[in-house]
């Protein structure tokens, strides 16, 4: 299955439910899609998974929707992001676990810069939802402002309006963490 | 640290990759909490001609011979009258009474199922 594109297995499954073939779309997006959850719940990796879980499932049911004219990335963050708006709505969101700081500390790459990904995922709790997603669709997910705003159903001014507020708080308190290790 | 080193410190881990995140049984689980096969359009289209062509039968099988002659007739003059540019004629004949009802409900009951049943899945 390896060596088929993307739209090949797109057709393999709406022609005939190769189921084959969507497990392979799964394992070849699973990670990009599950980290892009993790991100947007801050870091709680069962929601993520649950709404990793409940993206494919719709990605699947909804698959002849898929026109092709995005990439296929592209189209399941759209449900993605939807999963989670749709997750938060209904109350599933936990409160974000310390513990999870620190078990991913140990793969950060504490490098000379004084900033770390550890400081960051710390940062973006300040956050709203809103300016997260735009956040990590823009940069993460290398999304352009117009995509971004397809994704997050928004105008554009709005989305990037969202980035720059979401970028100047993340700023502020990424100094005041280095303020703090500094001391 | 100054505000550009920040900003360019700040771009870089935002775009910086997420590392990558093992399966560990996620593709079977999903595999497993697929539902049942998707309807395609193609699918679609077939149960939809399927059931409006049971439905047709179901009409005219529920339907009297006598009736089926009665408008049998009628549509022949209808067709005949055209050439002679009246259309009027067959168009009067028609009788409430010989409109098959059971008919039409049945076959109206089948297409409105199998809309639904395309719907629902």
């Amino acid at each position: 299955m390896d060596q088929f594109s993307d739209s090949a297995l797109i057709a393999r499954v709406l022609a005939g439910d190769d189921r084959n073939a969507f497990g392979e779309l799964v394992r070849r997006y699973q990670s990009d899609v599950r980290a892009l959850l993790r991100r947007l719940s801050n870091g709680n990796t069962d929601t993520a998974d649950d709404c990793a879980q409940e993206t494919f499932i719709r990605a699947y049911r909804h698959l002849s929707a898929y026109k092709g004219d995005a990439k296929f990335g592209t189209w399941l963050y759209r449900i993605a992001y939807n999963v989670f708006l749709s997750s938060i709505k209904g109350g599933a969101r936990e409160e974000y676990r310390d513990d999870l700081d620190e078990r991913q500390s140990g793969d950060q790459d504490r490098s000379s810069t004084l900033l770390t990904r550890l400081d960051l995922q710390k940062a973006m709790r300040e956050l709203n939802d809103n300016e997260r997603a735009a956040i990590v669709l823009f940069y993460s997910k290398e999304m352009t402002h117009k995509e971004v705003a397809d994704t997050m159903n928004a105008p554009l001014g709005t989305i990037k309006t969202l980035i720059l507020r979401g970028k100047e708080k993340l700023k502020k308190k990424l100094l005041a963490l280095e303020r703090q290790t500094a001391v | 640290m100054n505000e550009k080193d920040l900003d360019s410190m700040l771009e870089n881990l935002l775009r910086k990759p997420d590392p990558y995140i093992d399966d560990r049984g996620f593709t079977d689980k999903v595999l497993k909490a697929l539902p049942s096969r998707p309807v395609t359009l193609r699918m679609r289209v077939f149960i939809l001609s399927f059931c409006a062509i049971v439905a047709s039968i179901t009409a005219v099988a529920l339907t009297p011979i006598s009736v089926i002659n009665h408008y049998y007739n009628l549509f022949s003059t209808f067709i005949m009258n055209l050439y002679s540019h009246d259309t009027t004629g067959a168009l009067n004949n028609i009788h409430i009474g010989t409109i098959p009802v059971a008919g039409i409900a049945v076959a109206l009951l089948l297409v409105w199922g199998a809309v639904i049943v395309v719907r629902s899945r």
